[in-house]
């Protein structure tokens, strides 16, 4: 797998193997019942203390971040979709290629955290799991698990590393 | 009417507007708190608070290490508002934030 920066901002992954492009694929689709677990999560009042400014919270401050986050996964989607598509048209033994527009830069950001926390939640990850500490054995479906884990790791960093380049 | 106006307005005595003192000013004042969590990248949350507060790097990342080492690290201070704010912005990003006042 290698990473592009293109002259006009976008980024882009070439070499990417088909086993790598489809856990990538799986790991960034969200049920509609994991955005309420990452609303509960993630986006709960900050002040619990005050059940008037919490009820305030739920009802006007959580749909407009779901609303936000839901918008960058349409954009995240769209990208995997062109992948997915060149990959359709590509000879058999050609790897996958996946183009990050600038303008969504900022989505992948947010999106690979939101896969990430899912994916840490739903299969109840330990530490040492998610900081990598544990190499993952790809014969059993935990292994591939930690895969998706490291590898959006991997693409998050790259991207905030060319985030913090750029500012 | 009018009598019982005066009566009334003779009794009204303006009250002087106390000053705030320091430990008043500091009281309305709320502290915006990001809590550790074991999945965020260090790289990520440093990035993040560089571009809700704008702080330089360095800065961005004592606040990191702070979260990372201590559990958690107050991360600005000021009026209500905007307090909320920053933690809708901080939630927009998936970071843990709470608010507390001073």
């Amino acid at each position: 797998m290698n990473f592009h920066q293109r002259e006009n901002g976008d980024s882009e992954i070439s070499e990417i193997d088909p086993l790598l492009a489809f856990l990538m694929v799986e790991g960034i689709r969200q049920e509609e019942e994991e955005w309420d677990c990452i609303a509960d999560s993630f986006l709960a009042t900050p002040l619990a203390e005050d059940a008037l400014f919490s009820q305030d919270w739920k009802e006007y401050v959580q749909p407009g971040l779901l609303t936000l986050l839901k918008s960058c996964h349409a954009h995240v989607l769209t990208d995997l979709e062109n992948m997915k598509r060149e990959q359709l048209n590509a000879p058999g033994d050609q790897l996958g290629r996946l183009l990050i527009p600038v303008a969504h830069r900022e989505s992948w950001l947010r999106i690979l955290n939101v896969a990430r926390l899912s994916l840490a939640a739903r299969h109840r990850l330990h530490d040492q799991e998610i900081s990598g500490e544990v190499a993952p054995d790809l014969n059993t479906e935990r292994g591939k698990v930690l895969l998706q884990l490291q590898l959006f790791s991997m693409i998050q960093q790259v991207l905030v590393e060319i985030e913090l380049e750029r500012n | 009417m009018f009598k019982i106006l005066c009566q009334f307005t003779s009794k009204t005595e303006l009250l002087e507007k106390p000053a705030l003192s320091e430990e008043r000013l500091l009281a309305s004042s709320w502290q915006v708190i990001v809590h550790n969590d074991p999945v965020n990248l260090m790289s990520y949350v440093t990035m993040v608070f560089q571009k809700i507060f704008g702080f330089k790097k360095e800065i961005a990342g004592k606040y990191m290490m702070e979260v990372h080492t201590q559990g958690r690290s107050i991360v600005w201070v000021g009026p209500r508002e905007e307090a909320e704010f920053y933690v809708e912005r901080l939630h927009g990003f998936l970071l843990l934030a709470t608010l507390e006042q001073v």
